[in-house]
């Protein structure tokens, strides 16, 4: 009988041995070093955590204990039709932890909320209010995820929510494409992407420790390098430069909003402002000056902020600026359309 | 491209791969176009700089076979001044430059593995000079000797004759499976052992003047078996990688922590460097000082140390690692026959001295290593004087927690368990019959029950890399 050569015998028996190792390795970890099991989250484009479409992800942490229900995009909340029926009025959310509602329900997001209030006040629309906002969203985010999916949706209004906390940052902006990336982490993410095409994906990561523990070592390493190249990247530059770039992004976003239709609605944490004069102007002259555009200054108190006293989670802050942007809505665009 | 990274993986399984279906007469050029390639993707310019170097060698080694006696010398001094005059201005660069300019110092990035095929090259020139080996004609294999990719990083540093009458390598399965095993024993080595120590060594280099005494003895002790796990684990994927294109490389180990004296320590650590000091630089001078007896082997041992030492960088904390050296291989050397008498007289020490020798070489090596490891002689000596500190309380700290520790423990012995055992035959047991397919099955699951769950968060880079 003709027998395998050597590296087909080594290969097959290196196979057994993962195998093995594998097995070997979770039984350890589950009996001496148990780690926090992962959500089955990924690295999206802009390097930040999202979540497989269709998925229910139990987050808990020492300040809240959450469960999100992902729809068939990943993003939060429910489905919605590509076609538009008549009769409906189509609002998609654009922002970043905040918007999403990190720390809160579902139904609690703002856009969640804001949708139902729509609802219950309408004379005669259907409204929806997609929320596309990823955790740590930004500027490029925004812009991406609306020229790559929002528009598909043919909204009526977009809403851009801009919290300065991450929506100007040398990792999010650069000039080429709109799109923070140097190669090394776009590679990187490419394949964070792809991983989730694993059979049994989310399996592993709701189970193994293991997967867990292969997770955070992938994770370090990227932050490693992350690190460094944000810190080459940022060398020399200074805010107005990054100033300038902000401006050229939410320009792009701005002008394909508009020219498809549709209204832009930006919605300021103002008391993050300060420091980017040159933005806060460029937004506030666009605002005064071009009809698509409507402004929303949520700068009003801690009640108003979501991220105030309580950070992310404050379920109460998402009702207000719910209720702030019905308000709005109610004087301006959709005059007629609601309750008074 | 690292070592341990996935794109070295996929960039050796690609040209390995493809070496196999070249025609036997392509292969010579195949390598060189690969380790070129390799080259390139660290940097272009540079790669001009390796072109030079071994033209500069061909030609020489062409000049001194055709030349008188005088003739020769004139060509190996000629050849010697241009390529270790890009060596020192390379190393000397940036050091004088901030001696200097202070902090407004121009710096400049030294070649990829400049040091390694500069004294390659050198080894070949000389030996030519020697009549040891004959003038190599093919320029295409003198070029695949200097740049050959799985070497040019690191070493281990080659000699020419062993390196060219194996081109093209012999290519076979066995060697293949023992390039394997190799490789997966080499990124355990550096990504458990030495990357777990690393965890140890880190923290303590980096504010000696606070921590306390037992942190930095554990320290000290823990950076000479990350250096060995981290340089050993470097040298094992070079071999291994060496091995899918038929090229049997030297070993740049032999169990060096188990040494009697400091002389043995370096004849069994970085053994290509030292032999290559010792053929080029000791012997000859040796001859020249043979009437000075023990104290001119002693002064010759001294300055091959402090060469040791400049190869590394000419910065003061490499000098003294070399300094130090030297002193003690001069004095092992001076008080070699006296030691050797006294023990003869009282032969019931000799078990002690069997037993202590090992251990005093040990700490002798890794104090000498602190100069090597620290970033400048203040950071060096206040490690030093940190030990006189109390001795404080080892908890909380990462890589000394009681469970971490074992597992690093438990990765140390694997280490020595495999290099002591199966190491010397370069892995090479056959995976045939149940035996060998159980042993080969257990070397792998426990090397890869390691990396997957052993690995610390953080990688660090391979310090040899450096140089």
């Amino acid at each position: 009988m003709h027998s395998p050569g050597p590296a087909v015998r080594e290969f097959s028996l290196i196979a057994a041995a993962l195998l093995i190792a594998a097995a070997a390795a979770e039984a350890l970890l589950r009996a001496f070093s148990p780690l926090p099991l992962m959500s089955p989250a990924y690295t999206d484009r802009f390097g930040d955590p999202a979540f497989m479409a269709n998925s229910q992800i139990k987050t808990s942490t020492e300040d809240f204990d959450v469960t999100y229900h992902t729809n068939r995009l990943g993003f939060r909340g429910r489905n919605y039709e590509l076609m538009k029926k008549p009769g409906t009025y189509r609002i998609v959310a654009l922002g970043n932890c905040l918007t999403f509602g990190l720390g809160v329900d579902d139904l609690d997001a703002f856009p969640a909320q804001l949708e139902k209030r729509l609802n219950s006040d309408s004379l005669r629309l259907k409204f929806e209010v997609m929320n596309l906002s990823p955790i740590g969203g930004s500027l490029g985010s925004q812009e991406f995820l609306y020229r790559a999916v929002g528009r598909r949706y043919h909204p009526d209004l977009v809403i851009s929510h801009i919290f300065f906390g991450n929506a100007l940052n040398y990792q999010y902006v650069t000039k080429k494409d709109l799109v923070p990336y140097d190669e090394h982490r776009l590679r990187a993410d490419r394949m964070h992407r792809l991983v989730r095409f694993i059979p049994g994906y989310a399996f592993l990561c709701e189970h193994s420790h293991l997967w867990a523990l292969l997770r955070l070592q992938l994770q370090s390493e990227q932050d490693v390098l992350h690190a460094q190249r944000w810190a080459d990247a940022s060398a020399g530059k200074d805010s107005a430069d990054l100033q300038r770039t902000g401006i050229a992004t939410f320009d792009a976003l701005a002008q394909r909003v508009c020219s498809d239709g549709a209204r832009l609605l930006v919605l300021k944490q103002r008391g993050a402002l300060g420091s980017y004069p040159l933005f806060d102007d460029y937004l506030r002259r666009k605002t005064e000056a071009d009809p698509c555009f409507l402004a929303l200054d949520l700068d009003m108190g801690p009640q108003d902020q979501i991220s105030g006293q309580d950070w992310h989670w404050n379920r109460q802050g998402h009702a207000t600026v719910a209720g702030r942007l019905l308000g709005l809505l109610k004087r301006t665009l959709l005059r007629g359309e609601l309750r008074p | 491209m690292p070592f341990n990274s996935i794109r070295f993986i996929l960039f050796l399984a690609a040209t390995a791969g493809l070496y196999r279906l070249v025609p036997l007469r392509a292969r010579r050029l195949y390598l060189v176009a690969a380790s070129y390639l390799f080259y390139f993707t660290w940097s272009v310019p540079y790669a001009a700089l390796l072109m030079a170097a071994t033209a500069i060698a061909y030609m020489a080694g062409l000049r001194i076979a055709a030349a008188s006696e005088n003739g020769q010398a004139v060509v190996l001094w000629i050849t010697a001044l241009a390529l270790i005059g890009a060596l020192a201005f390379f190393k000397c660069f940036n050091a004088l430059s901030h001696a200097l300019a202070g902090p407004r110092a121009l710096e400049l990035l030294a070649p990829l593995g400049v040091s390694y095929y500069t004294f390659k090259l050198m080894s070949y020139v000389i030996d030519v000079h020697w009549q040891k080996a004959p003038p190599e004609r093919d320029l295409i294999s003198l070029a695949a000797y200097a740049a050959f990719f799985p070497q040019i990083m690191s070493g281990p540093i080659q000699r020419a004759s062993d390196f060219l009458t194996q081109l093209p390598g012999e290519l076979s399965g066995e060697n293949t499976v023992a390039g394997i095993r190799l490789i997966f024993f080499g990124l355990f080595q550096k990504m458990v052992v030495a990357d777990r120590l690393a965890l140890i060594v880190n923290q303590a280099y980096a504010d000696p003047r606070v921590v306390p005494a037992g942190q930095l003895l554990a320290a000290i002790y823990a950076f000479s078996i990350q250096l060995y796990a981290d340089f050993s684990g470097l040298t094992d994927i070079a071999i291994g990688a060496s091995l899918f294109f038929g090229i049997r490389s030297p070993e740049n180990f032999n169990d060096p922590f188990f040494s009697g004296s400091t002389t043995e320590f370096w004849r069994r650590w970085h053994m290509t460097l030292t032999s290559w000091l010792r053929d080029y630089a000791f012997t000859p001078l040796q001859l020249c000082w043979r009437g000075y007896g023990a104290a001119g082997t002693a002064g010759c041992l001294f300055l091959m140390m402090l060469a040791v030492g400049a190869w590394h960088g000419i910065q003061g904390h490499f000098l003294l690692f070399g300094v130090f050296n030297g002193v003690c291989l001069a004095a092992s050397a001076l008080s070699m026959g006296p030691r050797d008498r006294f023990f003869d007289k009282h032969r019931w020490l000799k078990p002690i001295r069997v037993g202590l020798a090992p251990a005093l070489t040990f700490t002798l090596m890794s104090a000498a290593f602190v100069f090597f490891r620290a970033e400048d002689v203040p950071q060096a000596v206040a490690i030093f004087f940190g030990l006189s500190r109390k001795a404080g309380v080892l908890r909380d700290l990462p890589g000394l927690a009681p469970a971490s520790l074992l597992v690093t423990l438990a990765a140390i012995a694997t280490m020595e368990l495999i290099r002591h055992r199966w190491r010397k035959s370069r892995l090479s047991w056959s995976a045939r019959g149940l035996s060998g397919k159980l042993l080969t099955a257990a070397y792998y699951s426990l090397l890869f029950a390691f990396l997957f769950a052993g690995r610390p968060l953080t990688v660090s880079k391979f310090i040899y890399f450096q140089f």
